[in-house]
């Protein structure tokens, strides 16, 4: 016979009150704690997702996060050396504690605290979203990879378009027009599926990019504020390996120009000062105002002999977006001998150019040596973001819609495996202290064996689906319309 | 003779089993290790959550536990063996539940399981078989539901099925379909049961993905959505008419009332024996070349990785190597034993790619034999680079022995996170647990440089920035030789190199530069004094000054004398007999041998690649 439904009620609820954790800090102790990821003392938005830790010398206790502003906390168990953070009150204390601090206090099963850490909560959002490709850190095959979209504010990643969804071809350098999603693009190479495929007014266009004038398809893209253009470089790339280096490989460009795309008529244009055979031009990035184009330059050098002597400076030309029109000089912004300066990308407020340099070339995601520095649009400086560098790989970055967060990947985890790092930079220009990208299992990027790469900060949710690539129509041919003199052109049809 | 017939049944099981198991065990145990090899299952909740996550990755996660087992192959074909028969077993079951007589209906499950093992054993399809394996059993208990329920129930389970195991499920519906006909034949009923059936496949959504359109994709070639559809590319079409549309035809046609069984039975063996027929030409085919070739490189490669480098060698006591595997799994052998310099001109090498096979997008042989290779001779970085071009091509799982090899790589270059990584994995393995907890050890340099073996292996870098594409293989080895002489592998694969080569000049540079290091001594192991006594003809003083042994100069002029003078007598052949091991008879006889060197066997296309 079964026992009445009261008893039973009754029952569930003793064992409850059994069950409900009485936390109490019973002694306040000066050691420190380890934890997984290491969120001490790192600068975090209202709206990020539970930070959840793993403590190495806690089995089981609590941790106590305190607003310092209401003295309001949440606590959460540590079970198996594991938080996991109720979104809700995660949510609710970070709210309360806008512009202050957060403490944290780990305590273990006798109730001994250890010493205190911080978190400091911004004032600013971040962006909703993050875009990245998910890849082994492979060297020439590379297995199954796809384009993803994370969720900030809670764990929940979607896919984008994945490699299985085009014969394992090749997917990168997904970009989108101020960070929105309703234009966008991604590359496919290799297989029938191979093209620049660009989603434009709720349409995909699938691009041949490859011209007689140009010596590649399209390769690393910025797209123009208008949403008009895509500014291109095109590049001939190689790969080769260290003989024995933890470098590992180098991707080394012989030739190189840069070119925009008017998405609008399917044209290619460029300018003598971007397609020149005297230098390497590679990673251009429109100015917020859509008005200036950079990109980084090098001079040429026998390649890849002289690997090690490219050294890429931070160029800007004017652009006219109502007649296409590109300026006829070219701006050095930095120039370094020691330091070879990639991917620059502008905060959306114009303040700040943000980009990467190391020793040499320009593929840094395989450079120990590659650090963010921050060139200060206002006055003219250039530093090093110390704050965000580690020892190893700190690399491509993106900004938020408010200029007030970037993301960028980092291999100081591990070395081998890039991971993603949430970076504040305030209103005075004063760094944060980064954090990794959080996940609902604190452990998971010590078991997952793929590379982050390409994060890019998008503010909705990309409606596109990736198997919409599966049928390999036709693709648009686009032309190449500018005329450059032969004697200037490191084009295609310069034989060098 | 009662007793018999009582045990008839089991009598018959046994006897099934023993011989498929027989057939795995001796036919096919190399394919079958192949398979274990390039796996990488896991003890780990996460692991399998993340395989039930998609599209017959259930099946996926069942066959790689299967197929771990595979490291012993006694063991691991058994458990196959036994999956098999239970395949048998359920299939005919299946079918006499739609009254066929139970000896036809397990000649109807036998017929296809001959095509199915061919599956098995060469097509690498495990996953293929744990489909349909899945499938069966799902049907069965389904079939024998009352009439009332059966077909909800079937309706209920085929998109379960369908996401477990792919597109075997559709003998679900389908079965269930031809016994609700099976009761009633009226053309009501049939419309009434068919075309929700119909519908459903089209149009419901699992169906869509998995099941008619699914299979249609293959056909059609078209690349898959996520969730993916069963992956087809494993299975032999034969293979899919033999166990698809045998049975259904049976079942259909023992529902004529006039001559069933007979009509049955004819289409079992018209079926079933011209699907095993159509398998011939192909099987020729492979069994010629793929087959034979690959199953022993195969065996070559079980042998080194079991440690059984003795008995490897002899397999060529009397014949010699065909292909350049074969001699690179020698020459492996011979490396751990350290005998690459006195023995390497025993086994009729052909050129330097005896030593090291040009490189192909296969995980097995090209991308372990990189890895090995370079790992005996102390080029670490290449090892790990080369074992993870390996994980790369050997599938989504990744493989457990290139795991193996990029922690052993890592901890020599005491990148101690990412080993501890690898470690981890192979501590949720069952046959590479053991090696893995005990290389936690070796994660700090204080270790590795206390044990010989990693020591010996650390001492062998050397830093440098430059491109591979820039470096002179023989360049590279110098500098590990100068930076760790006394790592004889690294030391005597550059000499045996040149000389393979036949390059006399770089042979000095090698030998030149050993001695400077002040631990390689003279007299010289003799097959290099060989080299030199070839190198210096021309400067004999240096003879001297290498303390090379008298005997071996004399050999070298007889030999001369013997094969340059035009007549052939007794004593030259007996001469140039006497010097078949000698390097100077390699050298005169390398250039006919090395133009067999290239031929790879042509079924080197279809290796498994991902």
């Amino acid at each position: 016979m079964k026992p009445p439904i009261l008893f039973r009620l009754l029952f569930i609820g003793i064992i409850c009150l059994a069950c409900n954790n009485n936390f109490t800090i019973t002694e306040q102790s000066t050691k420190r704690c380890s934890i997984y990821p290491n969120y001490k003392g790192i600068t975090i938005p209202y709206n990020i997702c539970p930070l959840n830790f793993y403590v190495d010398s806690v089995e089981t206790g609590f941790v106590r996060f305190e607003s310092n502003v209401t003295k309001n906390y949440i606590e959460t168990k540590i079970s198996n050396h594991k938080i996991d953070i109720n979104p809700k009150d995660w949510s609710r204390i970070l709210q309360e504690t806008k512009g202050n601090r957060l403490y944290v206090s780990v305590v273990d099963e006798n109730g001994v605290s250890y010493q205190q850490f911080v978190m400091i909560v911004a004032n600013e959002p971040i962006d909703k979203y993050v875009a990245y490709r998910l890849l082994a850190p492979a060297f020439k095959h590379w297995g199954e990879m796809g384009i993803y979209q994370r969720d900030l504010e809670t764990f929940k990643e979607h896919t984008v378009v994945e490699s299985k969804n085009s014969e394992f071809a090749c997917v990168n350098c997904h970009s989108f027009a101020n960070r929105k999603t309703d234009q966008m693009m991604f590359h496919v190479r290799m297989t029938d599926y191979a093209g620049t495929y660009v989603w434009h007014e709720g349409e995909m266009d699938k691009l041949n990019t490859k011209t007689p004038q140009t010596i590649s398809p399209l390769v690393y893209p910025s797209w123009h504020p208008s949403g008009k253009y895509i500014a291109f470089s095109v590049n001939k790339t190689g790969l080769t390996f260290y003989v024995n280096s933890n470098n590992k490989m180098e991707v080394y460009d012989s030739r190189s120009d840069v070119v925009i795309y008017d998405v609008e008529k399917h044209e290619l244009i460029t300018s003598e000062q971007l397609f020149n055979k005297a230098q390497f031009e590679t990673f251009p990035s429109f100015s917020p105002n859509g008005k200036q184009l950079y990109f980084c330059s090098a001079d040429t050098v026998p390649m890849p002999a002289k690997y090690d002597d490219v050294k890429y400076a931070l160029c800007a030309i004017d652009f006219n977006p109502e007649t296409r029109e590109l300026g006829t000089t070219v701006d050095t912004i930095f120039k370094d001998q020691r330091l070879s300066a990639t991917l620059p990308r502008i905060s959306p407020n114009g303040e700040y150019l943000l980009f990467t340099a190391a020793k040499f070339g320009n593929f840094h995601i395989s450079h120990k040596s590659a650090d963010l520095w921050i060139y200060n649009m206002k006055n003219g400086k250039t530093y090093n973001a110390s704050r965000w560098n580690s020892n190893d790989v700190d690399s491509y970055h993106s900004w938020s819609d408010n200029s007030r967060w970037v993301v960028f990947s980092s291999k100081r985890d591990d070395g081998v495996h890039t991971r993603l790092y949430i970076a504040y930079i305030g209103e005075d220009g004063k760094l944060g202290v980064p954090f990794m990208l959080p996940q609902k299992d604190p452990l998971f990027n010590k078991k997952f064996r793929k590379a982050y790469n390409i994060p890019e900060f998008v503010i909705d949710k990309i409606e596109y689906k990736g198997y919409e690539i599966r049928n390999p129509d036709s693709a648009i041919q686009i032309q190449f319309v500018t005329d450059i003199p032969t004697d200037v052109t490191s084009g295609a049809s310069q034989k060098l | 003779m009662i007793t018999i017939k009582k045990y008839s049944k089991i009598i018959t099981a046994v006897i099934l089993f023993a011989a498929i198991w027989a057939i795995l065990l001796f036919v096919g145990r190399y394919m079958l290790y192949l398979q274990e090899q390039l796996q990488l299952f896991q003890n780990d909740w996460a692991y399998i959550i993340d395989n039930c996550e998609y599209n017959t990755g259930f099946a996926q996660m069942i066959s790689e536990f299967i197929v771990q087992f595979f490291y012993i192959p006694w063991l691991g074909t058994m458990i196959m063996a036994l999956i098999i028969i239970a395949t048998i077993y359920a299939f005919s079951s299946i079918m006499q539940h739609f009254g066929i007589n139970r000896g036809i209906a397990l000649i109807a499950a036998i017929i296809p399981t001959i095509p199915l093992l061919y599956v098995v054993i060469i097509a690498e399809g495990t996953f293929a078989f744990i489909q349909y394996f899945i499938a069966i059993i799902a049907t069965l208990p389904i079939l024998r539901v009352c009439d009332k329920h059966r077909w909800i129930a079937a309706m209920v389970a085929s998109p379960i099925l369908f996401w477990i195991c792919g597109a075997p499920a559709i003998l679900l519906p389908i079965f269930s379909l031809i016994l609700a006909i099976q009761k009633d034949r009226s053309l009501k009923n049939i419309l009434i049961n068919t075309i929700p059936l119909v519908i459903y496949l089209l149009f419901g959504y699992v169906g869509i993905y998995c099941g008619f359109i699914g299979s249609l994709n293959w056909f059609l070639n078209y690349v898959t959505p996520k969730p993916l559809v069963a992956d087809l590319r494993y299975y032999e079409p034969m293979v899919v008419v033999g166990w698809y549309i045998t049975p259904i035809l049976v079942i259909a046609l023992s529902m004529c009332k006039k001559k069933a069984h007979a009509i049955a039975t004819a289409t079992i063996f018209i079926i079933g024996v011209s699907t095993t027929l159509m398998c011939i030409p192909k099987h020729i085919y492979s069994a010629g070349i793929y087959f034979n070739t690959f199953n022993h490189w195969m065996k070559l490669h079980y042998m080194y990785t079991q440690g059984e480098y003795e008995e490897l060698l002899l397999l060529y006591k009397s014949k010699e190597p065909t292909y350049v595997v074969e001699s690179n799994y020698i020459n492996l052998s011979l490396m751990q034993q350290g005998k690459l310099a006195t023995d390497f001109f025993k086994y009729a090498p052909r050129d330097q790619y005896a030593l090291l096979m040009k490189w192909t997008d296969s995980p097995l042989p090209t991308a372990y034999i990189w890895s090995e290779v370079c790992r005996q001779i102390g080029f670490i970085y290449k090892s790990g680079q080369s074992a993870y071009e390996g994980e790369m091509l050997s599938g989504p799982r990744g493989s457990a022995i290139f795991t193996k090899l990029m922690a052993e790589a890592e901890i020599v270059m005491g990148n101690y996170e990412v080993a501890k990584r690898y470690i981890e994995v192979l501590e949720k393995t069952i046959f590479y647990k053991d090696w893995a907890t005990k290389q936690r050890k070796y994660l700090n340099d204080q270790a590795v440089m206390s044990d010989a073996y990693y020591s010996s292996k650390r001492n062998c870098l050397y830093p440098t920035h430059h491109l591979i594409l820039n470096t002179n293989e023989l360049d590279m080895l110098l500098n590990i030789i100068r930076k760790n002489p006394t790592h004889k592998n690294s030391y005597e694969f550059a000499g045996i190199m040149t000389m393979a080569a036949g390059q006399l000049q770089a042979l000095s540079s090698v030998i030149n530069i050993g001695i400077s290091t002040g631990k390689i001594k003279v007299p010289l192991h003799p097959t290099f004094q060989q080299g030199l006594v070839m190198a210096y003809q021309k400067a004999p003083a240096l003879y001297k000054a290498y303390k090379i042994e008298t005997s071996l100069i004399n050999e070298f002029v007889e030999y001369q004398k013997a094969t340059t003078n035009g007549s052939n007598t007794l004593n030259q052949e007996t001469i140039i007999r006497k010097n078949q091991n000698r390097y100077w008879h390699y050298l005169r006889t390398r250039d006919a041998r090395s133009s067999r060197a290239h031929i790879e066997p042509t079924a080197s296309q279809e290796l498994p690649s991902n």
